[in-house]
């Protein structure tokens, strides 16, 4: 079973990250459901790598912002020049015009800079001396941030956060994926070698396939059932917004669409669940609980 | 559209102008309804011109009496009016509860049973309205089976509503009567025409059962208005009735204890066998031996009468009643003159003039027939020398101008000869075209003596009813036949119904409230009692239900057929030892069920997969839903040894 296109897609990228299927699936459910994607983990366990190997697999052109403190608006929106007549201004577009963007440790930069680019993220367009310019298509982001307990980092606040779609931990390699890891080529070579299964075109029509996807009363009935769930008083400090609630349905189809199916099942819901609102939700102090997966058994399925 | 169809019967009842205008606004409302226009909203201006001339003709063709009838159709005419100033959920609001008044309101004209299956049948629409009213988005389907649920949720209340509201004798006020109609059924006169234009008519006049042995058809005479005026051609009642009462019955022959169940009339008379004996409560026999009510009847009755197959009255006729029984118009008719002077010449005793009389008819050619020709001046003499055709109105008349040409008192009595005998129901049931004439003489020594010239002329009116009658000779008698093969039994059966209806419904008074309650072990519940009962009841209700409704699951609702499907399913592998969290999804579900009992995995997984499928993607196939239950229901897990 399975989208057999999105399938060897998956395959492909399987060859270089090791034993990380759940991973590269939560992120294609990302792109094609036309979000951004914010992975959070220690350094070292492949976030950047995870991201070439995407934009290869995908056949996008990827420019990585490497965010540090001292990086200026300008820096990833682009910026104008007098040419060389002098009379006129020529734009210099930043690296946020690209199809695919990684926003290398997006907690290192200043919240100027950050929100630069999450406003670029939510637009989908940039606007700079007052001309408005359309990012390309599609526009994607995976932004990678350190662990919290890293030194020198400011924070997404709760609000930014919620321009990801999903956010998720790599997580290190099982035993036999590091075994391989360790005694086999190196990964980079291995990515020079990769060839995407997929074009632009194609890429663009698989995407438009995910509206399509039919959502069930019953199932509609669950979705909503999650929300009141997490409005409930003494669960969360805030419940899901409406926002969150279409988040979680566009992914639940772009999963729905990743395996084959022509309509959402729960499954799909949960199984996008914790990626969409592990950063939306905050559990109440005291409560260690890891808040999506106790969402995931607490509401019955209709 | 629920407006329309509650409306309807009351378009009926109103001024036609009005029935009109009305009809012609619903239509509009229709069309822009249907054609999905955006409504005209009218001007104030013309809907108050629309409410002046409503008005108008409200009042116009009511006259000055205020009644029930032009009430309703005021609120008929804001109901609709109504319509076209819908604006907002709120104003749809005011018209539904406007229409469930004037749902009730529809009782005043009838209560028969077809009427209340068509009251019946509106509650769904309004509610279906009001349901569209707050949620406007969903299926037709939808909103009647939830209108319908609701219904029939309150059916019970309704029952036990109708069984504990306490039943006043007499109504605690009483509601302006309907203004006279077009009358139905016998009249206070007879004119040659006026019984055999009811021949034709299928409405029921009564129906009775008998407490005693039934008697025979001959022996049927419901006795209706009598008739005592001749002027020209027509006879008429008194203005003024008689006054005193008649003499008891004194003769113990044959008697008949009879239950009658009286539809409306127009008539403020009980009809009953003769000859009654005594009224029933609330009603009075007066001098003509007819059981009088203060007003024409206006919904179902229900009394009972016993009445004798004789009646011998001893005493002397009152002065006033002898000069009436012997008044005829002082001109006209010479021969039938003449013929009355020559019996009274030959024979001085009044039974002899009578049966000579009788004779008269049994020999000369006479013939009954539902088309007599017309008959100019003396249409007496026409009727007994030249056509020698006529219906029984023409004998009966006809007898009673000779007899009183005669010097023997007489009159004519109407009223109706036989009936049906509806064996489902073990009841008679009386119809307009049963409706008859006859003649009573007075006999010294016997009183008022029943005397029926059509019986010796047609005897088979009598004996075996008109519809024989009219299938005997079917060129006199062009009455549609209603004896066809199938029709009978299903007029028999709806008759019985109806008759049930009445009996059972309409007549349930506080007599029958009392006995009812008696028959349950309550034996005299006062109306307070009564009243606190129902509310009690109203109040258990909702507990009641929700009780019934937990420990029958079976009735919960449960009518979706996946549910009851992946029910089973789950129920089959939760016996086998893998109960579904209720977190899990048909496909995470099977997935578990599958690793755990291994032995079924590959149905498991199959049918969770079909399942999930349609839930939750498509619907399926006919034969591959077909496929599916055979394999749920065929599913044994844990079972394979």
């Amino acid at each position: 079973m399975g989208h057999p296109l999105l399938t060897r897609v998956l395959d492909a990228a399987e060859t270089v990250i090791l034993g990380k299927r759940r991973q590269l699936q939560m992120a294609l459910c990302c792109l094609l459901a036309r979000g951004h994607l914010l992975i959070e983990d220690v350094p070292g366990v492949g976030k950047t790598l995870f991201a070439h190997v995407l934009a290869r697999v995908l056949g996008l052109n990827l420019q990585r912002i490497q965010f540090t403190s001292d990086l200026l608006p300008a820096d990833i929106l682009g910026y104008s020049i007098p040419d060389l007549t002098g009379k006129s201004f020529q734009f210099r577009p930043g690296p946020v015009f690209s199809q695919m963007i990684l926003a290398d440790e997006i907690n290192r930069a200043t919240p100027k800079a950050q929100s630069a680019l999450l406003e670029a993220m939510e637009e989908r367009q940039v606007t700079v001396d007052g001309e408005t310019r359309p990012l390309p298509q599609p526009f994607f982001v995976i932004a990678t941030q350190n662990a919290s307990t890293s030194v020198g980092a400011f924070r997404l606040p709760e609000s930014q956060l919620d321009r990801f779609l999903m956010r998720m931990t790599m997580g290190y390699p099982d035993a036999g994926a590091e075994r391989t890891l360790l005694t086999g080529a190196d990964r980079r070579m291995l990515l020079q070698q990769m060839d995407s299964p997929l074009d632009a075109a194609t890429l663009h029509a698989v995407m438009a396939q995910v509206p399509g996807i039919h959502v069930a009363d019953p199932l509609m009935d669950y979705v909503q059932a999650i929300l009141a769930h997490t409005r409930q008083p003494q669960r969360f400090v805030t419940g899901l917004s409406p926002r969150a609630g279409l988040a979680l349905l566009a992914a639940a189809k772009a999963h729905a669409l990743l395996q084959g199916r022509q309509g959402v099942t729960p499954e799909d819901v949960q199984a996008v669940l914790l990626p969409v609102t592990s950063h939306r939700l905050v559990p109440l102090s005291g409560d260690n609980t890891n808040p999506g997966t106790a969402l995931l058994t607490a509401v019955a399925v209709p | 559209m629920g407006v329309l169809v509650t409306l309807l019967p009351h378009l009926f009842y109103m001024p036609v102008v009005l029935s009109a205008g009305c009809v012609v606004v619903m239509m509009y409302g229709l069309w822009s309804l249907l054609l999905r226009r955006r409504p005209w909203f009218p001007k104030v201006w013309v809907k108050i011109i629309l409410m002046i001339v409503s008005l108008v003709v409200i009042i116009k063709y009511s006259g000055a009496t205020f009644s029930s009838e032009p009430a309703t159709a005021f609120l008929v005419v804001l109901a609709i009016l109504k319509v076209l100033e819908i604006r907002r959920t709120r104003d749809v609001h005011v018209v539904v509860l406007l229409c469930f008044f004037l749902l009730a309101a529809q009782f005043f004209y009838a209560q028969s049973l077809l009427y209340t299956l068509y009251a019946l049948a509106e509650p769904p629409w309004l509610v279906a309205v009001l349901m569209i009213s707050f949620r406007p988005t969903g299926s037709w389907k939808r909103y009647w089976f939830e209108a319908g649920l609701v219904i029939g949720q309150s059916l019970p209340l309704a029952i036990v509503a109708f069984l504990l509201i306490p039943r006043f004798s007499h109504p605690l006020w009483s509601i302006p009567n309907k203004s006279e109609t077009a009358t139905t059924g016998l009249g206070l006169s007879m004119t040659p025409g006026s019984i055999s234009r009811l021949i034709p008519s299928d409405r029921v006049v009564l129906r009775a059962t008998f407490q005693t042995l039934p008697p025979k058809p001959a022996e049927m005479y419901w006795r209706g208005p009598v008739l005592w005026r001749l002027t020209g051609e027509t006879w008429r009642a008194l203005d003024v009735p008689l006054p005193g009462s008649p003499a008891p019955i004194a003769v113990r022959s044959k008697r008949w204890v009879q239950e009658i169940t009286l539809e409306p009339g127009s008539l403020p008379l009980l009809f009953a066998l003769d000859y009654p004996d005594q009224a029933p409560d609330g009603a009075r026999l007066n001098r003509d031996r007819q059981i009088v009510v203060a007003k024409p009847v206006s919904s179902v009755l229900r009394y009972t009468v016993v009445s004798h197959a004789a009646s011998l009255d001893f005493g002397a006729p009152l002065e006033h009643e002898q000069r009436l029984a012997l008044a005829l118009p002082a001109t006209g008719n010479p021969r039938a003159r003449q013929l009355a002077a020559d019996w009274r010449s030959r024979d001085s005793q009044p039974w002899e003039i009578v049966q000579l009389g009788l004779d008269y008819f049994a020999m000369e050619p006479f013939t009954y027939t539902l088309m007599p020709p017309s008959l100019g001046t003396d249409a007496i003499d026409g009727f007994l020398f030249v056509t020698r055709r006529g219906f029984c109105e023409h004998f009966a008349g006809a007898f009673t101008f000779l007899m009183r040409a005669a010097g023997v008192m007489a009159r004519v009595v109407t009223g109706y000869q036989g009936g049906t005998f509806n064996p489902l129901g073990n009841h008679v049931t009386v119809r307009d075209a049963d409706a008859h004439a006859w003649v009573e003489v007075w006999l010294p020594g016997h009183g008022w003596v029943r005397v029926d010239p059509t019986a010796v002329v047609a005897p088979v009116r009598v004996e075996q009813g008109m519809e024989a009658v009219a299938a005997r000779e079917p060129d006199a008698f062009p009455v549609s036949d209603h004896s066809g093969l199938l029709w009978r039994p299903l007029r028999q059966l709806w008759d019985r119904v109806e008759y049930d209806w009445n009996r059972l419904v309409i007549g349930f008074d506080s007599s029958k409230q009392h006995k009812f309650w008696s028959a349950l072990g309550w034996p005299h519940p006062e109306s307070w009692e009564l009243i606190v009962t129902l509310v009690l009841a109203i109040a258990l209700f909702p507990f009641f239900w929700a009780l019934f409704a937990r420990i029958m699951p079976a009735f919960r609702v449960q009518r979706d057929p996946y549910q009851h499907l992946y029910g089973c399913f789950c129920r089959k592998l939760a016996k086998a030892g893998v109960p579904r969290h209720p977190w899990e999804g048909p496909l995470r579900y099977g997935e578990r069920a599958a690793t755990l009992l291994p032995g079924d995995a590959r149905d498991i997984v199959l049918i969770a997969r079909i399942c999930s499928q349609w839930r939750y993607e498509h619907p399926l196939a006919s034969d591959k839903l077909a496929h599916l239950k055979s394999k749920i229901l065929g599913f044994n897990p844990g079972n394979h040894g």
